[in-house]
């Protein structure tokens, strides 16, 4: 099963590539809803982009702040429903 | 970029406390604001024998007649709805003071009184404006909510007995007091003793209870469908109490307060107070049919209560009313002068409205492409000003009485795609639409299959719920015929063009990822301009279809969209 270093190095890979946000640095702690530009599309993607990569089900009730709020605690939520998978 | 607003944590107990800091001065420029509008839409000027707007604007040598009305003030795009006890101008000097008098006491009162002092400045100003009768039907409909979904909520018995004993008293003709007060005593304590037993039935849940609670929240949708149909068949049209008008008008927010519910946000024994503070604020009393969603559901105004320092969140709406007077002022007559402008140096012919748009081109009147390109942009230029400058009123009373809301409009212009368009100019309605009707969708169809899945969930939230849920209430609930239901049905093909629109940008944006921030100053900044530009053209041009008029059809409308795209003469 992936660790979460290996799921948040992912993950920041995914938001490098798809938001890339000219002279700033996006660490794992960073705000991705107010401080990067994640928008409510961004979210629809990242749910798509998370169930295809990991292959784990988000469902509606996951749509909340501290599960998208940054890289770490996406990472922390994916590895959680991994977890639940298994 | 179109913000992202997801469920997250109210603010803890510590946090509120520090936000809750007084800084008395924060009360002079809060009344120093509502003073400028007290003197921009009511008598006050003339009262207190200051020069007027009239006086100033005759005074500085200006023409504005499209800013000035006939008595010497403002005209105004902020209205109290529905309600003839008093003149324009009072209703809003009305409306002004209890926000005034609503501030003082949710911002020095201590935590636990402010939600409730919110409550009863609303049922005070309310029943100023619109008789206790009303105040009254408004209050029932809403304990008929609080009973459904809160039995085990305390002192849930005795609500019932005044929900029963206020039931009954409105129901009842002028049969006198002792009668009225007799029958009245009688049904609550009926329904207290009735209620105790079907609280266990309601807790359980259960099918029944579920399409009992569906039914309530959908009474509004259900009363336009049966009204409109029993005009259509009878001719006879029904005239529904102005307490009961002024729920339905929270028809979006009941659904959203549903979701919550649903979702298992809402707690289940919520206090009465708790719930009546989610639905009934000052903030809310002007312009009923102005964004009714803006404050969503129990979940939002949880989270957002208090969020931030309460004097930086009333400076912040003190800036709101500011920005808000301007954009409200100046709509129509921007509007005028953008037009003139326009005749004189392009010497093309600009009609201020669609509708007048779609009127000429229905008479036959020559039509260019310039015409109703730039016709379509200047009517929602015109209506995104007063639309930007009513909603930012209303949210600037919001923050104002310490709930940090995020503007419903937020520099529509700056959008470089419809999705994006979308919640910048609509953020309140289109979470609305999120919560209920596509993230439902999204997560249930097409799991497997991500562009059918988006374009599904899109068209469900756009074409379906935006029209039958987002415009046919607005646009029914006073007028309960089946021609004005039939008539916004007709506007179909705009929401079916949006819904196509988003969902063509979604596709796009989810094989294409973006590869640079937009408005980032490169040398791709033109592109952004023009994207800007096609966006918001594209989105007034499909207005035409709805301003429909008499003798009008689709293939007539149609044909004008053509022409204005250049494809048509």
């Amino acid at each position: 099963m992936l660790t979460e270093a290996q799921i948040a190095g992912q993950l920041h890979a995914y938001y490098c590539r798809s938001y890339p946000h000219l002279g700033r640095l996006l660490e794992h702690d960073t705000d991705l809803l107010n401080d990067w530009f994640v928008d409510s599309f961004g979210v629809i993607q990242t749910v798509q982009f998370v169930e295809d990569t990991f292959g784990v089900a988000v469902d509606r009730a996951d749509i909340r702040a501290d599960n998208f709020h940054s890289v770490r605690s996406l990472a922390a939520f994916v590895r959680r429903k991994l977890g639940e998978r298994a | 970029m179109a913000r992202a607003r997801l469920r997250g944590r109210a603010p803890s107990a510590e946090r509120l406390r520090e936000h809750d800091r007084h800084r008395p001065w924060v009360v002079l420029p809060v009344l120093a604001a509502l003073l400028v509008y007290c003197w921009c839409y009511t008598h006050l000027a003339q009262w207190l024998g200051v020069p007027t707007p009239q006086d100033v604007v005759d005074g500085l040598g200006l023409a504005l007649p499209e800013v000035i009305d006939q008595d010497g003030d403002i005209d105004a795009k902020l209205r109290v709805s529905h309600t003839r006890l008093f003149g324009s101008d009072d209703e809003r000097l009305i409306g002004f003071a209890a926000l005034f008098a609503c501030f003082l006491s949710a911002y020095f009162l201590p935590l636990r009184h402010k939600k409730p002092a919110i409550v009863a400045w609303f049922f005070a100003a309310f029943a100023v404006l619109y008789g206790p009768r009303t105040a009254l039907t408004l209050l029932t409909a809403h304990l008929t909510i609080y009973l459904l979904f809160h039995p085990t909520a305390p002192r849930t018995a005795a609500i019932a007995g005044a929900w029963a004993g206020l039931l009954t008293y409105l129901s009842l003709g002028d049969i006198g007091a002792a009668p009225a007060a007799a029958w009245t005593a009688l049904a609550a304590t009926a329904g207290a003793s009735l209620y105790a037993r079907l609280a266990a039935v309601l807790a359980a849940g259960g099918r029944a209870v579920a399409a009992l609670r569906t039914g309530a929240i959908q009474a509004c949708m259900i009363t336009i469908l049966v009204a409109s149909a029993h005009e259509g068949l009878t001719g006879q049209t029904w005239t529904l109490p102005v307490g009961l008008v002024a729920w339905f008008y929270q028809w979006a927010r009941l659904m959203v307060y549903r979701a919550d519910y649903t979702d298992g946000e809402v707690p289940r024994d919520l206090a009465l107070g708790e719930y009546l503070a989610v639905f009934l604020s000052p903030a809310g009393l002007f312009n009923l049919a102005y964004a009714p969603y803006l404050g969503q559901g129990y979940v939002y105004l949880r989270e957002r209560h208090l969020a931030a320092d309460k004097s930086a969140l009333a400076l912040s709406g003190v800036r709101l009313w500011c920005l808000a007077l301007v954009y409200m002022v100046l709509a129509e007559q921007a509007t005028q002068w953008f037009i003139a402008a326009t005749q004189r140096i392009l010497g093309v012919e600009v009609h201020a409205y669609t509708s007048e748009l779609v009127r000429a081109h229905l008479r036959g009147d020559p039509i260019s492409a310039p015409t109703v390109l730039l016709s379509t942009l200047v009517d929602q230029a015109r209506i995104f000003l007063i639309y930007g400058g009513v909603t930012h009123f209303r949210v600037g009373a919001w923050r104002v009485l310490g709930y940090a809301m995020d503007t419903q409009y937020d520099r529509p212009w700056l959008a470089t795609n419809l999705a994006a368009l979308w919640g910048r100019f609509a953020f309140h309605f289109r979470e609305f639409l999120v919560r209920v009707f596509y993230y439902p969708v999204f997560f249930t169809c097409f799991r497997r299959r991500p562009v059918a899945r988006l374009v599904c969930a899109t068209m469900v939230a756009t074409v379906l719920g935006n029209l039958v849920w987002g415009h046919v209430p607005p646009a029914t609930i006073s007028h309960l015929k089946w021609s004005s239901f039939t008539r916004i049905l007709s506007t179909w093909p705009y929401f079916l063009l949006l819904g196509l629109g988003i969902s063509l940008t979604q596709v796009w944006l989810l094989r294409r990822p973006r590869a640079r921030k937009p408005w980032t100053l490169d040398r791709r900044l033109p592109l952004d301009l023009l994207c800007a530009y096609a966006t918001f053209q594209y989105f007034s041009l499909i207005h035409i279809y709805i301003r429909p008029q008499p003798g009008g059809s689709l293939a007539a409308s149609t044909r004008l969209l053509l022409t204005g795209l250049g494809l048509e003469r």
